[in-house]
């Protein structure tokens, strides 16, 4: 009805008129709404009850607590652990799973006759449930009976104990974890070389450069929010991994596999310590959200179109 | 726009019609998708997935034409059993009718209004408890004089020995000029250790092995404390678990260790049988059903090599099953009922043996070796073997030491489960654990409130002492 | 490109892209493996890489004593209507996001939130929540919090896949008297197709494989495959076979689907085609 609508910049709102403001508004709302019931009413009520003695299973009604909760989870060594635990998978992701998914990516890129078969074989492990996986994995690390050991005695390797190990239990399942998501990370990876424009890079390769050093100086910044998207997306993934500890190790041997979502599992599910249990999620968040705006802070580009207009 | 768009609009409206009609779908669901329940004769029963919901199944011929009951089964995983009941029972759910869980549930449970009393059911059937066994019948079913419970499976840690290894004449001849005295089922925890030392010959064949990993490692703990004469609390209901008797005891269980297999850490219940069963291990102390495993060939490669005999000092009851009625239950006539019936003497003694659902005696009529060993045309044990089993049943609960079971036991035997893993696992040493165990267990009681703590565990005790267990 | 023909980098890339197939298939080969091994062969030293016959009774056990047909049926149910809404939902708010900034980046940052909250905080006040409104255990409540769960990733992904849309022919639309809606629906949902079907199939992924929540919320009623597995770890004599028949039969459908809509996934993920800029 009237001058073209689209053109507003990139950024922040603006207060001027949009038009059509109306009806982006109206399309968002059912979002909005999912977020008011999903967020709004679990963080009210988390954050009410973190203050509160609150422990279903006594019959006591709960009572005002204060700080309580959050002080005794600081004097918790469990939750230190448990932080530990955590701190340790968020470092297989980025450490390992990214650069390994990367390295898939452009593997995948050269190869682009069967690209898109083999990106799909290769994110089974994706697509396999987590806790299903498990199952699988509880077998394959069994110490007597399991096939890698087998290998590894065929090839005189010492035949480690796996989750039955205090100091391996953690990276059997960090490898769990990689074996998992590394194809997911190498798909939105591999989407994202895809999407990058080619007549630069070409420009570039044409001029002299090898390929190695227009990946790294060329391609590897473009690609900066793609990589956002996928490391706060597996972020968040891995502070909520469950899965996979309740089915392999139940956070053992001793403590060494439980992790922040399962140490909170335990006391909200298990002891119905809930007023704990809230005060626990609520630190959880706070974390996530700061990690989260790190990242994406990290991996913005500023501008979102890198070709001339 | 071309003919294209239209179709894609269409397709829309189709695709909005289609979740429309999704949600309204999703609403109706239950209704619509899931068959509707059977009339008024259908007995919902909750038990663990799996073996243990065996008998149920065996028996539905008999409650349907005895009752008019048709049981139905609900499964739940082993794991985050606790769970799931405490959820659905404080939804008031009438989702389950008889409730099959182990007796250290029914302190909170009782204390949360879950279960209704049976007494006044009892004249629909009797229960026959005169027939049960002392330990039993007051102290594990009853809570404030009333009765909440039936027995359904009676645990009871046992030592289960390579009967074959024990009567070689050169093993005994080398054991005695090792230790002094002779080689037969150890009566002391030294003893026990020795005779795991002697054989520990590995990768052939280790000493031992026992149930190591997270989940139920605090009980093969408290079988060797109780045995050391530790108690679970003291005067002014504090934490008794961290005392001499309870230091010496992780620490002899942390030394265990090294007669046993290199993956102790990662064994369980199922791998547990399967180390004895497959001649691996000389002597373990196991649930008292992995004798009903030994002398079947199709699971056991020591057929006639098993001996039993009960634990060194005393016998530690884990875990076991009982049946309650749900207080929110719209039929308990008939659910106390099909609970009453599955444990009459006669109908429960046909499956307490049966390797194929892993109950145990809980009645005196049940410890018939001739039960034992004519089991129902399934395979069975020997004379010599069902006698020796039998009497190490009844030996082991004549010394039995009963499991927590005061309102906030799954947590404080949870906890301990965790510190004696940590032991195990060599995070800390004994000592530091079970200290660090007694702090957690002192917030649970405060949170509970000591006074009741402390009564309700006083009377638990005083019922025990009162059939003659020594507490 | 690659005009030299099959030289020693082409060599070395296969071996390198066999090496990763090898690890990642390995593990999914055992499943396979062990669903059609029959009981003893199940857990032995040496372990059977191969079964001497094919024992079809891990399925059967698997579909009908453990209830697998049941799962199947529920899952997809589950799967679907979740998937089918928060497609829904997330079109539209990625195609507001994208092309009226909406609330800007604060509104997109929020919608993305949903995924921060803890699993155990949104579990207890949802559970309390169903609770009250008597739809525990029943496909509506999964459903819905399926839905909540894939709106972020469905809009976060559109959104960067409608920025990349030229708009030209949405203005020109516009220009051309056509209403907003009809902008939307007309011309940019039939270009978006290869990204909703891609975040369409990964939002179905997710919902079919989800764990915490189905096990919160779920009891005999609605049972989908990942709660009926663990049931099958019972105490004694764990059923290996049967396990990995489960966890086929649990995986098979999403991984034939997968497959058929193969060539949309790496398409559907690149923000906008190459073609489209000029």
């Amino acid at each position: 009805m009237t001058a073209p609508a689209f053109n507003a910049p990139a950024g922040w709102p603006t207060r001027r008129a949009v038009p059509g403001r109306r009806f982006g508004w109206l399309l968002v709302t059912p979002a909005l709404a999912m977020f008011a019931a999903n967020c709004i009413f679990p963080l009210v009520y988390a954050v009410l009850i973190s203050f509160q003695h609150y422990q279903m299973l006594i019959p006591v009604p709960p009572r005002f607590a204060g700080l309580a909760n959050y002080v005794a989870i600081f004097s918790d060594p469990l939750f230190w652990s448990s932080l530990k635990v955590t701190l340790w998978f968020l470092a297989g992701v980025i450490f390992l799973q990214f650069p390994a998914g990367f390295a898939l990516a452009l593997l995948l890129d050269r190869l682009p006759k069967r690209a898109d078969l083999a990106a799909t074989v290769l994110l089974i492990p994706t697509i396999i449930a987590p806790s299903v996986v498990a199952f699988q994995w509880i077998q394959l690390y069994n110490y007597q009976f399991g096939p890698i050991n087998f290998l590894l005695g065929l090839a005189g390797i010492a035949r480690p104990t796996w989750t039955g190990s205090p100091s391996l239990a953690l990276p059997s399942l960090m490898v769990v974890d990689f074996w998992e998501w590394t194809p997911f990370i190498m798909l939105l990876l591999l989407a994202g070389l895809r999407a990058l424009p080619t007549d630069i890079i070409e420009a570039a390769r044409v001029d002299g450069s090898s390929a190695w050093q227009v990946t790294l100086r060329m391609r590897l910044p473009l690609l900066r929010p793609v990589i956002g998207i996928a490391a706060v997306l597996r972020v968040l993934m891995s502070f909520k991994l469950f899965d996979i500890i309740y089915v392999l190790t139940a956070g053992g041997p001793g403590a060494a596999t439980e992790n922040l979502a399962y140490f909170t599992y335990i006391q909200a599910f298990r002891y119905f310590n809930l007023g704990y249990a809230s005060a626990l999620a609520i630190l959880q968040l706070i974390l996530v959200i700061v990690l989260a705006k790190a990242l994406l802070a990290l991996t913005r580009q500023s501008g979102r179109q890198v070709l001339p207009a | 726009m071309t003919d294209l768009s239209h179709l894609d609009r269409r397709s829309l409206l189709r695709l909005g019609g289609l979740a429309a009609g999704g949600v309204g779908l999703g609403l109706a669901g239950p209704g619509v998708i899931t068959p509707t329940r059977a009339a008024a004769a259908e007995v919902s029963v909750e038990c663990d997935a799996g073996q243990n919901e065996n008998p149920f199944l065996w028996k539905s011929a008999e409650l349907q034409s005895h009752f008019g009951i048709s049981p139905h089964m609900v499964g739940l995983p082993f794991v985050g059993q606790y769970e799931k009941l405490v959820t659905d029972l404080t939804a008031r759910s009438a989702v389950y009718d008889v409730l099959v869980f182990p007796p250290y549930f029914l302190g909170d449970f009782v204390q949360l209004g879950f279960l209704r009393e049976l007494d006044p059911y009892f004249h629909l059937l009797d229960p026959k408890l005169a027939d049960y066994l002392p330990v039993y019948r007051d102290p594990v079913i009853k809570r404030n004089g009333k009765t909440y419970a039936l027995m359904f499976d009676g645990d009871l840690l046992q030592v289960a020995y390579r009967s074959d290894l024990f009567g070689d004449p050169e093993e005994q001849k080398n054991f005695k000029a090792k230790y002094n005295h002779d080689l037969a089922p150890p009566t002391t925890w030294d003893e026990y250790m020795q005779v795991a030392e002697f054989f520990h010959r590995p990768p052939k064949l280790y000493g031992t092995a026992f149930y190591a990993q997270r989940g139920f490692c605090y009980a093969w703990f408290i079988n060797i404390f109780a045995g050391f004469g530790g108690q679970w609390f003291g005067k002014d209901m504090k934490p008794a678990i961290d005392s001499d008797a309870g230091v010496r005891a992780l620490a002899l269980l942390v030394e265990m260790k090294k007669y046993a297999p290199p993956n102790i850490l990662q064994i369980d219940y199922p791998t547990l049988n399967e180390i004895f069963l497959n001649g691996s291990t000389a002597i373990v102390v196991q649930w008292d059903d992995l004798a009903l495993k030994v002398e079947n060939p199709a699971m056991s490669k020591v057929v006639g090599k098993g001996g039993f005999a009960p634990c060194p000092v005393r016998s530690y009851m884990p875990y076991s099953r009982v049946m309650a009625v749900s207080a929110f239950s719209k039929n308990p006539d008939k659910a106390y009922q099909l609970a009453s019936y599955m444990q009459q003497p006669e109908v429960s003694a046909t499956y307490v043996y049966d390797p194929d659902c892993g109950q145990d005696p809980y009645r005196f009529s049940q410890l018939n070796v001739a039960d034992v060993k004519n089991h129902l045309g399934k395979p069975t044990m020997s004379e010599a073997a069902a006698k020796s089993y039998v009497d190490a049943i009844g030996a082991g609960l004549k010394a039995g030491y009963p499991e927590l079971s005061i309102p906030g036991a799954p947590r404080y035997i949870d906890l301990l489960d965790l510190y004696v893993n940590q032991a195990l696992a060599g995070s800390l040493p004994p000592k530091a654990a079970l200290g660090a165990c007694a702090n957690e267990w002192e917030s649970i009681t405060e949170a509970y409130g000591r006074k009741t703590q402390q009564a309700a565990y006083d009377a638990w005790i005083a019922s025990f002492r009162a059939v003659g267990l020594q507490y | 490109m690659k005009g030299r023909g099959f030289g020693l980098r082409e060599a070395l890339l296969s071996l390198a892209l066999a090496i990763a197939l090898a690890f990642f298939l390995a593990p999914v080969a055992w499943m396979l493996i062990t669903a059609v091994k029959p009981p003893g062969e199940w857990l032995t030293s040496p372990p059977v890489f191969w079964p001497s016959h094919f024992y079809w009774r891990n399925f059967s056990e698997a579909l009908i004593r453990w209830n697998g047909l049941k799962g199947l049926v529920d899952s997809f149910i589950v799967a679907t209507l979740s998937t089918l809404l928060s497609v829904l939902v997330g079109i539209f708010a990625a195609y507001a996001l994208a092309r009226y900034r909406t609330g800007g980046e604060n509104l997109s940052f929020t919608i993305l939130s949903i995924l921060f909250m803890p699993s155990v905080a949104v579990g207890i006040p949802m559970y309390i929540f169903w609770r009250r409104l008597g739809l525990l255990d029943s496909f509506s409540a999964l459903i819905f919090q399926y839905t909540v769960f894939n709106v972020p990733f469905v809009s976060w992904v559109l959104k960067s896949f409608f920025e990349d849309l030229n708009p030209a022919l949405e203005e020109s639309a516009l220009a051309n008297g056509a209403t907003r809606w009809q902008a939307f629906v007309d011309i940019a949902l039939p270009l978006a197709r290869p990204g909703i079907i891609a975040v369409a199939l990964l939002s179905f992924i997710f919902s079919w494989n989800e764990f915490f929540f189905a096990v919160i919320l779920t009891r005999a009623r609605v049972t989908t495959l990942p709660v009926i597995l663990p049931t099958l770890m019972e105490g004694h004599d764990i059923r290996w076979g049967s396990i990995a028949a489960m966890a086929t039969v649990a995986a098979a459908p999403v991984v034939l689907i997968a497959f058929i809509l193969q060539r949309y996934l790496v398409r559907g993920l690149s923000f906008g085609t190459i073609h489209e800029r000029d």
